[in-house]
């Protein structure tokens, strides 16, 4: 049986005819044995499918992750709040002792920037220092006009039941400046305002200082020494009423006074 | 991708083992055409690398074996074409050579498959149960029954094995 089998499987061979013809189709199928390996076009789909989400979720991260706008908070502490896109808190740097103090048993990572303020503003160890200074300078950063206007707005509403409000809206350039200086660059406009009235000083020496002893040094060198001049104007801030530092001074009338001209 | 040369040097070597695969799961010559094409196909599009010959005619007849599976389980694929016409495909054939081929093709496929492999390519059931991916002791089994139902029909030596 197994010869006969044998010899029956012997005789079965391929034709010329199959065998050319097979090889005729690799060679147009495979466009001269060129083609790379092919693959599936759904394969093909889903890799790109993937690709795109991969893609979008990394964008939409680094979208959330990148500030966009910021808000410096000065007191005596100074506390920068980097804002990403969606007004939520994406970073936080403090620029002295008191800022870091301030924000050492707090966290405001990824609230909204209104409810962040409110937050800081609330925050005992914050209250104290405006109970000494009365005054808050808060100054924002955004990438255009409205936004700044829009964001001082808000910033407004949140820290007017605290303290006299100074809001003033900075550029790049000026934030780049404070960095380089050590600086917040809320504290360092007011800086920008002192040094314009006496070129001496350098950004050394009001580091140490609080908002208010710098501000009470512009009044000095303004000569303008009634804290309760309505029409006060300092040519880069505008402020209210604001009854000077140390104690026994009033509370300032929590209205806000925006900068005129900021980018 | 492999070749021209390789894919030409393969399709001499095996073609026939591929056409006696194709022979026992198919009754119509246009669709050994058709498996041929797959299996070469998948043959120039593999990247496996061959340890050796007895390795690569083992993938051969692996991939063959699997694409007739997959052709013939359409029902009107698999009984369409008469007998006769198969057997005719083969002048060579004897009324010897003829019977024994329609007694082999009577068998279930699987009784088939280790058949051909057993008596013509000589693998022992160890090796056809790695080809075919199936236990040694069904291998065993398969060839059993398949000796006893051959004999039956084409009669035969209790000698030979």
């Amino acid at each position: 049986m197994k010869r006969r089998l044998q010899d029956t499987f012997d005789k079965i061979h391929t034709e010329h005819e199959l065998k050319n013809r097979t090889m005729e189709f690799l060679a147009h199928t495979t466009n001269g044995y060129r083609d790379k390996k092919t693959v599936p076009v759904k394969w093909l789909a889903v890799a790109a499918a993937c690709f795109v989400l991969l893609l979008s979720a990394g964008i939409g991260y680094l979208a959330y992750l990148t500030p966009a706008f910021a808000i410096s908070i000065d007191v005596n502490p100074s506390i920068e709040l980097g804002i990403n896109r969606f007004n939520k808190v994406v970073s936080v740097d403090t620029y002295n002792e008191d800022g870091t103090g301030v924000m050492a048993g707090m966290n405001v990572y990824h609230l909204d920037y209104k409810e962040a303020l409110e937050m800081i503003l609330a925050d005992k160890g914050m209250k104290e220092y405006m109970m000494q200074d009365h005054l808050i300078a808060v100054t924002v950063f955004g990438r255009n006009e409205s936004k700044n206007n829009e964001m001082i707005d808000n910033v407004v509403t949140c820290t007017s039941p605290y303290a006299d409000v100074r809001c003033a809206s900075g550029n790049a350039q000026e934030i780049r400046a404070a960095h380089e200086a050590g600086m917040s660059f809320g504290k360092y406009k007011v800086f920008l305002e002192l040094q314009a009235l006496d070129p001496d000083i350098k950004a050394e020496d009001v580091q140490g200082l609080t908002m208010c002893q710098i501000w009470d040094m512009i009044d000095e060198l303004s000569g303008n020494m009634d804290r309760t001049d309505q029409n006060y104007n300092t040519g880069r801030y505008r402020r209210g009423q604001h009854n000077g530092c140390g104690s026994g001074r009033g509370r300032g009338n929590g209205k806000c006074w925006q900068e005129s001209g900021g980018k | 991708m492999r070749s021209e040369y390789e894919v030409n040097r393969a399709v001499e070597q095996y073609a026939d083992t591929v056409r006696r695969l194709c022979m026992l799961h198919l009754k119509s010559y246009h669709d050994t055409e058709d498996i041929f094409q797959t299996v070469f196909l998948k043959y120039v599009l593999s990247s496996v690398e061959f340890e050796n010959e007895e390795h690569e005619k083992a993938w051969f007849i692996r991939v063959t074996i699997n694409a007739c599976r997959d052709f013939v389980k359409d029902f009107f694929r698999s009984h369409i074409v008469p007998l006769e016409e198969l057997l005719h495909q083969q002048e060579e054939f004897t009324p010897d050579n003829s019977e024994v081929l329609e007694a082999v093709l009577s068998l279930p496929a699987k009784y088939r498959e280790a058949v051909y492999l057993y008596y013509y390519e000589g693998y022992a059931a160890v090796e056809i149960a790695r080809i075919l991916k199936k236990n040694k002791n069904t291998v065993y089994t398969l060839l059993t029954r398949s000796k006893k139902l051959l004999k039956e029909k084409l009669g035969g030596d209790d000698h030979e094995t």
